[in-house]
């Protein structure tokens, strides 16, 4: 049995306390967050936000990620919002029509709805093949709370902002 | 055939090329998008540094922070490392990059740089699929042996089909001389390929035990059920322990 991704989705949540980011190399810093709903933190449910350490205000990722104990299905991201990436994004041949084969270069959302109506058994797995451009451009704090709201974090004023200060450039 | 009518074309195609490939400045190097897709279909970027003489090139772990969020970035690991030996691409155990890049090997270094990191993500994420077919065959395990008791359930249990051949099988419940097989089978094509194969080769022996395949969802694997079900009973794995009991009794 699998939990029912769209019953998480939905779900009014809450960081259980204020994590910190991690330096994960000389790149790259992680910050990761249990989440927890109606109190109780989920097994398996996990915030994910990553940053690269030279590149302030650029390149900023954030994912709710849901790993179910037994991995079957492996589980994996199920909503990601890429805040002003280096990488762009190509939805192929497949989503909304006038968005296949589109290069998304800028701010963009894998929303969950639009990818689990494609395909609930590729968002199971991770799979998030489907995004939409997020317009206007917006700032860090604009996404941030945009991040709330679509994840439904209640509390994401928690969630801190990348530590650029070690930038090296 | 469709034939290209103008020069309006032509000046079509090559804005579309254009846009294929983009390079972002920054202070640190500069960032090149190439039309490689990693498995989440965002585009391969590089990074370029140094000059005007020699190149610094890597993908300064943006293979590895993919793998990361798709949550195989151990298998992404031992790839990437076997990636770097076949290649001669360095991997420093976070990102693929090459030194001294003279300016005429540039082009070169950045699409190799780009294929090692796409291609490490691309297997790690077709390995993370293989790998849950073996975290689904404990946990058929764990269901048989709640079912049977564990003494009734062997692991891994060998049994000769009719080629001679000999095949492993992820659990056997045995009661005496009445023998059932059992294995997992996901909607991956290598799965259902493995599964048929050493299921029908049992099914051809004389006196062949009972043959039982697990899936997550029949309607999930869709015509796959059909490959299977040709030599042996499938169940779902929200399968009743008394219904495997039955199941397992009628062999």
């Amino acid at each position: 049995m699998h939990a029912d991704l769209s019953i998480l989705y939905s779900a009014q949540k809450t960081f259980p306390f204020r994590s910190k980011w991690q330096f994960r190399d000389a790149e790259w810093m992680v910050l990761t967050s249990p989440i927890d709903i109606d109190g109780v933190t989920v097994e398996g449910l996990k915030f994910r936000a990553m940053a690269m350490r030279q590149r302030p205000d650029e390149h900023v990722s954030f994912q709710l990620e849901y790993y179910p104990p037994r991995r079957q299905p492996r589980g994996g991201p199920f909503a990601r919002i890429e805040w002003r990436p280096l990488r762009g994004h190509n939805n192929k041949m497949i989503g909304p029509p006038e968005l296949r084969n589109k290069l998304q270069k800028c701010t963009h959302h894998h929303e969950f709805w639009v990818n689990w109506n494609h395909s609930q058994n590729s968002v199971r797995k991770g799979a998030l093949d489907i995004s939409v451009p997020i317009e206007p451009e917006p700032s860090y704090d604009q996404i941030v709370a945009f991040v709330g709201k679509e994840f439904r974090i209640s509390n994401i004023d928690w969630l801190p902002s990348p530590d650029w200060s070690a930038t090296m450039f | 055939m469709i034939e290209l009518v103008n020069e309006t074309a032509y000046a079509a195609i090559d804005v579309a090329i254009r846009e294929i490939t983009s390079a972002a400045h920054r202070p640190e190097g500069s960032y090149v998008s190439l039309p490689l897709l990693y498995p989440s279909g965002s585009t391969v970027v590089v990074r370029v540094a140094g000059g005007p003489s020699t190149f610094f090139v890597t993908d300064f772990g943006m293979g590895f922070t993919e793998a990361e969020m798709m949550g195989c970035d151990r298998i992404y690991l031992r790839q990437a490392r076997a990636i770097s030996e076949r290649t001669g691409v360095g991997f420093d155990e976070h990102a693929f990059f090459a030194i001294r890049v003279g300016g005429d090997q540039l082009a070169g270094a950045i699409v190799t740089i780009a294929n090692c990191s796409a291609e490490a993500v691309t297997i790690s994420a077709f390995k993370a699929a293989e790998k849950a077919a073996v975290d689904a065959s404990e946990f058929l395990i764990a269901k048989l042996e709640t079912v049977f008791g564990a003494n009734r359930v062997a692991r891994k249990e060998k049994l000769v089909g009719a080629s001679n051949h000999e095949w492993e099988f992820a659990a056997a419940v045995k009661d005496g001389r009445r023998t059932s097989l059992f294995e997992f089978a996901t909607k991956h094509p290598n799965s259902v390929a493995n599964v048929a194969m050493k299921m029908g080769d049992i099914a051809l022996l004389d006196h062949a035990p009972r043959r039982i395949v697990m899936v997550h969802s029949k309607m999930e694997m869709g015509t796959y059920l059909g490959v299977l079900s040709h030599t042996a009973s499938i169940v779902e794995e929200t399968i009743s322990g008394d219904q495997m009991r039955k199941l397992a009794e009628a062999a």
